[in-house]
């Protein structure tokens, strides 16, 4: 799967270096000075690399822990977010990272240690209730057995049990979690879109049937699950579509045990809007009803109106308010 | 369509041979073509190179896949050995990573891999090979050039070794590099099928929209000829058909043509497949 691994001199030696390249003895080992020489170096085309991505270990410095941003959050106090990989597995069309970075390289930060010393500087701090989300610039779980990022950090959330962890996810990698008694501050949260839709949008995820059969299982096994309804696309018949796909979800899944339910529609800001489209001139879902208000590209306001009342109020035949939680 | 860049006249005799590369007249550069290859020799040196490469681009239309061929030194290397490049180190000591994504495309390369190495680009020949890597006195400067016209994955050097710790740089003499060069052919072909493919993968899939005929037909402002284009592509999208520009009815002027698009598209099933 990995054919390419560049290192950073600053990670030669880490123990999950080795690991990793252990892992891939056939892999063609390059070292760099620094990860953004080759990351971020200018002529590159994401779309070529997402064919085949090279995988880059690399040391994170600095701003282990961010707050999150406005729109971030399922009810709890301050949001963060923490990233130990910058893109992703899968290759979703309305993903934002197509438009953020220059390459569809994999960048693993190893230092996982540095991310727990993050969490940990604002956990000890007393204040409100702090929730940390992981997912933001790629799968929490799609490359765990390449990273061990949950093997690693499990222990960690299990002694923080002050901090709330999301993990964001489209993945089926849920092996390290089955393996373990579930954590009371930790939810695994699904991105699910109807059938349809992630056949033509979500490239290399797994099946809407595959994520829900994890999700199953997670549940059985007592983990806290949430579901991500977003982004959610508008297409003629999105009546049918998506209220069927509402139907089928909450009929296999244990609606009374969810943590979480949210709901947001594809948007975009203006910049990885052009950058995303120039990569993909010929993709329908960007020569959709889309317009662009103060930087950020949505669906045009009566549309998006529709579209979200509609599957709101379908969402909430099924579950109560208290956990449901739109995407603004 | 590929460019390949070659320093010496004796390392393209092969490829002008097998690819029956006809010499063009084009001023300061020596251009061997045919339908889908241009082949450069810019001379030795990374001032040539580079000023080869920018020749080439600017008498381009269109931009295309870059391979830069030829010969280049190795302490440990046998002679004979032909290696890609995944990183180059300048004279300035800054690094360049070409992609090694083209390693990995198409079936005949996947079958016959073949190996990359790191290589260093010298001012002078470089005799006593210090590092475990390809020296040479081009690919920094043909990458640097390069990749200002095309995107740094349709940009690769192919080095053959021509020198090592057993036979210095003073045994080579030019019909020994030809016969180096095309005991390669067949990874050399290679290459290049790999780069075409490539840039026909990264070349936008969107018709070339025509609007001659409408800016010929009423007075557009650049704003509107700009939103014109967008709406014709739009819809050319939409309704998967080429010549989009025929649907448009005749209409007294351009807004008209604007709205009839606009209301057009609007009207037409949002779908993704």
């Amino acid at each position: 799967m990995i054919d390419t691994i560049y290192i950073e001199d600053s990670v030669r030696d880490h123990a999950r270096t080795r690991e990793i390249c252990n892992r891939y003895k056939e892999a063609n080992i390059i070292y760099c000075q620094q990860y953004t020489e080759i990351f971020n170096r200018k002529a590159q085309n994401f779309r070529i690399q997402k064919q085949n991505p090279a995988l880059i270990l690399a040391r994170k410095f600095k701003n282990f822990v961010l707050e999150a941003p406005a729109s971030y959050g399922i009810g709890g106090g301050k949001n963060y977010y923490f990233s130990h990989m910058l893109n992703c597995l899968y290759d979703c069309r309305y993903c934002f990272l197509q438009g953020m970075y220059r390459s569809a390289y994999y960048v693993l930060f190893v230092n996982y240690e540095d991310f727990q010393d993050g969490i940990t500087a604002i956990t000890s701090k007393p204040g409100e209730e702090a929730w940390f989300f992981t997912g933001y610039d790629c799968d929490s779980l799609a490359l765990e057995p390449v990273t061990g990022f949950m093997e690693f950090f499990s222990p960690f959330f299990k002694k923080n049990t002050g901090a709330k962890f999301e993990l964001r996810t489209k993945s089926t990698q849920i092996s390290t979690l089955l393996s373990q008694s579930p954590l009371d501050n930790c939810v695994v949260a699904f991105s699910l879109s109807p059938d349809s839709i992630a056949r033509a949008l979500e490239h290399r995820a797994p099946t809407l049937e595959k994520r829900i059969n994890a999700i199953r299982k997670l549940q059985h096994a007592g983990w806290k699950i949430g579901l991500r309804f977003d982004p959610v696309i508008y297409i003629d018949g999105y009546q049918e579509v998506y209220s069927d796909f509402f139907k089928a979800v909450f009929s296999k899944i244990d609606a009374q045990s969810l943590h979480s339910v949210s709901l947001g529609t594809f948007r975009l800001p203006k910049t990885y809007f052009k950058n995303i489209k120039k990569i993909f001139p010929d993709e329908l879902l960007f020569a959709g009803p889309l317009e662009n208000i103060s930087g950020m590209v949505s669906y045009e306001k009566e549309l998006e109106t529709q579209l979200l009342k509609f599957c709101e109020s379908n969402i909430r035949d099924y579950i109560s308010d208290k956990i449901y939680f739109p995407c603004t | 369509m590929i460019n390949i860049v070659c320093a010496l006249k004796c390392e393209a005799r092969p490829l002008i041979d097998h690819y029956g590369l006809q010499p063009r007249p084009v001023d300061n550069i020596k251009l061997y073509q045919n339908t889908k290859i241009n082949l450069v020799v810019s001379g030795v040196g990374g001032k040539a190179c580079a000023s080869a490469v920018k020749r080439l681009a600017e008498f381009q239309a269109q931009p295309s896949a870059w391979l830069n061929i030829g010969i280049a030194g190795h302490g440990k290397l046998a002679m004979g050995t032909g290696r890609l490049i995944h990183k180059i180190t300048g004279p300035d000591g800054l690094n360049w990573y070409p992609p090694s994504l083209v390693l990995n495309i198409g079936n005949k390369l996947s079958k016959n891999k073949i190996d990359s190495i790191s290589l260093i680009t010298v001012d002078q020949p470089e005799k006593s090979y210090p590092e475990n890597c390809a020296y040479d006195m081009e690919a920094t400067y043909f990458y640097q050039a390069a990749i200002n016209h095309q995107t740094s994955e349709l940009v690769q050097c192919y080095k053959i070794i021509s020198d090592n710790n057993c036979s210095p740089t003073d045994n080579i003499n030019a019909k020994q590099v030809s016969i180096l060069i095309e005991s390669k052919l067949p990874d050399i072909y290679n290459i290049i099928e790999a780069l075409i493919c490539l840039h026909k993968q990264s070349t936008s899939k969107l018709p070339a929209i025509d609007i001659t005929d409408m800016i010929n037909n009423h007075h557009f402002s650049h704003y509107q000829k700009l939103r014109l284009v967008k709406l014709l592509e739009r819809l050319s999208l939409l309704t998967s058909q080429d010549k989009v520009s025929d649907l448009v009815p005749k209409l007294k002027s351009s807004s008209q043509v604007l709205t009839w698009l606009e209301n057009k598209i609007k009207e037409l099933p949002v779908k993704l497949t």
